[in-house]
């Protein structure tokens, strides 16, 4: 038994008994399953946004270092590490829980296509992969949904778009807000690129891969507004242009900002 | 250039998570072959090829240059003028014998083509990958009538004189009218089923994925004794002298008597997967695996006789081509067959030949 089979082998067994559990309905079970992963994955969920709500905070401090130690890479190197540890911040923190939703996420994947068993040789992989008796005689699920294959991808692109729609939702609401404090905004402007890309790519991915997955995009972003929401981290003045921390901006950071424009208009 | 970088990382991430997620398996399927007096017909990824009994290529269909998307892995069924094959285009053709040209094609197959035709009485029968049988005329290609299931048909028909035997992966052995296709009696057998029924003396035999060999009445379905195995029971079983040969998937090979299902023998002979029917020819039992190799059992005691390596999954039904060759299909695009002496497992020849290779 290979590592992968020890994430995928659990994943079709639960996946196949809420099968059962549910009224051998494929699609309820994958909007059941992802409410599961989505659960046992929220401690890492939460502590990525702690992180990165953190590295926000110290984005400031670390530009004034930047330019203290210009040059000299060795002691701005030194100085991040103490102020990582003065605030109690891990840099590598919001990639962790991230890497490891990594293969949750392929895991995932591939269960929904083994599962449904569509071609013999999906099937015949599938033997061995069950480890609670009873459930093979459940196979082949049944993966016709209204006009839906799950093992397809959707015909009508409806699920591409809702795909595009909410990862698009879920990235403006958690995007930072954009202060000329932290560190030239290069934060922000990531989540800026982020917002854009990561729709757009899942909506492709959408088009070619297993309508199953795409219900799986899309309840999970679903999920995912909702926990940032109750995490106070979703700004839904993000979706109409205005974010809460440019409407909170201190009346000096405004004065200083356009004493700045005025200035570069000078030069 | 820090942004740029973790954009980078950001689209390799999701490149990666695309890599990761596509298709688990490029072919789908595995090849499917038919028997006559001339040689054999290999259905195999993206042709039909006619062979001799040497194993050198006659024609293929559709022509070198000529091929598009559609994958062929379902049995072909052989008739004395005609090939009939169906495809994953879904789509079923009649093909001329000898050379390969297309008689007619028949699209109202809303799904694949995984299982074998049959012919009989005039109409070409072919299961539907999602489910559902469709009768054509054998001469036209015309549908003629189509039944129904809930779930794919993977398995060749059986057809006994006016009724046809087709099992299902909804679980069910149906018998129907040749005719009409209308139902006249359905066994639910506990599991799926992916194996063409094996009959004798009134009686079909057939395994289904619930880990059990059945043995069912052919007049009304009903299930006269099971036999437990260790694994889902893919292929179907072979009936030679009142013994049932079949096999299952953790690659385990059975011999029972028919009329009592007490075994006579079982062995654990395969460490993969053996989804084919057994081939019994002489005094053995040869059957591929999952693990690579082609066994060959003593029929009476089921001890080894030879195996051989053929360095890919094998999964489809051996056949016999005359009297001592058995020709298997592997996995591999290099050995799509090989061809084994069936005394002493020597092999004889393999198609593509390595030298077209060099």
């Amino acid at each position: 038994m290979s590592l992968w089979d020890l994430i995928l082998n659990p994943f079709i067994t639960v996946l196949l008994f809420l099968y059962q559990l549910l009224g051998q309905n494929m699609v309820i079970s994958i909007v059941a399953f992802t409410v599961l992963v989505r659960l046992l994955t929220w401690p890492l969920t939460t502590q990525q946004q702690r992180s990165s709500k953190a590295m926000q905070e110290i984005q400031p401090k670390l530009k004034k270092l930047q330019e203290k130690y210009k040059g000299d890479r060795e002691k701005l190197a030194q100085a991040q590490m103490d102020l990582y540890r003065e605030h109690g911040v891990n840099p590598m923190g919001g990639c962790l829980p991230l890497l490891i939703q990594f293969p949750i996420l392929i895991g995932l994947y591939q269960a929904i296509i083994q599962v449904l068993g569509a071609t013999p040789l999906q099937l015949l992989d599938l033997n061995g992969r069950i480890l609670a008796p009873g459930l093979d005689t459940l196979i082949p699920l049944q993966n016709h949904f209204w006009w839906l294959n799950l093992a397809q991808p959707d015909p009508l692109y409806i699920l591409p778009i809702l795909v595009l729609v909410t990862t698009w939702l879920q990235q403006r609401l958690i995007m930072p807000p954009s202060t000329s404090d932290d560190g030239g905004g290069q934060a922000a402007a990531m989540t800026r690129s982020m917002t854009t890309v990561m729709p757009v790519m899942f909506f492709f991915f959408s088009l070619s891969f297993a309508s199953g997955l795409s219900i799986y995009f899309v309840v999970s972003n679903l999920i995912g507004i909702v926990q940032y929401s109750m995490m106070g981290r979703a700004d839904f003045r993000n979706l109409f242009g205005r974010s809460k921390a440019s409407e909170e901006q201190p009346e000096g950071s405004k004065s200083r900002r356009k004493a700045k424009a005025k200035t570069s208009k000078a030069e | 250039m820090r942004r740029h970088r973790a954009l980078l990382l950001l689209i390799l991430s999701l490149v990666l998570l695309a890599a990761a997620c596509g298709p688990t398996s490029v072919a789908g399927s595995w090849a499917g072959l038919g028997v006559d007096s001339n040689g054999l017909v290999m259905a195999n990824q993206d042709r039909v090829v006619r062979l001799n009994e040497a194993g050198a290529a006659r024609w293929e269909f559709p022509p070198p240059g000529d091929r598009g998307q559609a994958q062929f892995y379902a049995p072909p069924a052989l008739t004395e003028d005609v090939v009939y094959v169906g495809g994953f285009d879904r789509k079923v053709y009649a093909l001329d014998r000898d050379n390969g040209a297309q008689l007619w094609v028949n699209e109202d197959a809303a799904d694949r083509i995984i299982g074998g035709l049959a012919v009989a009485q005039g109409k070409v029968f072919a299961g539907e990958g999602t489910g559902g049988l469709l009768a054509l005329n054998q001469r036209t290609g015309e549908r003629e009538w189509f039944f129904p299931t809930d779930r794919g048909i993977w398995a060749t028909p059986l057809i006994l004189e006016d009724t046809v035997y087709v099992t299902s992966l909804d679980h069910n052995i149906y018998a129907l009218d040749i005719d009409t296709g209308e139902v006249l009696w359905q066994q639910d057998l506990e599991g799926a089923i992916a194996g063409t029924p094996a009959y004798a003396d009134g009686v079909l035999y057939v395994g289904s994925f619930a880990h059990k060999l059945f043995a069912v009445s052919a007049e009304d379905g009903e299930i006269l004794r099971t036999f437990d195995a260790r694994n889902w029971v893919w292929g179907g079983p072979a009936l030679v002298d009142g013994v049932i040969y079949f096999a299952d998937l953790s690659g385990t090979l059975y011999a029972l008597e028919a009329e009592t299902f007490n075994p006579l023998w079982q062995q654990q002979i395969a460490e993969g997967a053996i989804p084919a029917t057994p081939l019994v020819a002489g005094d053995v039992v040869i059957v591929g695996s999952r693990d690579d190799h082609v066994y060959a059992v003593n029929r009476e005691s089921g001890l080894p006789v030879w195996n051989q390596t053929a360095g890919a999954d094998i999964l489809s039904n051996p056949v016999l081509l005359g009297e001592d060759v058995v020709v298997v299909s592997t996995l591999a695009g290099d050995r799509m067959l090989i061809a084994y002496n069936i005394e002493n497992g020597q092999e004889i020849w393999r198609y593509p030949a390595a030298a077209s290779s060099e």
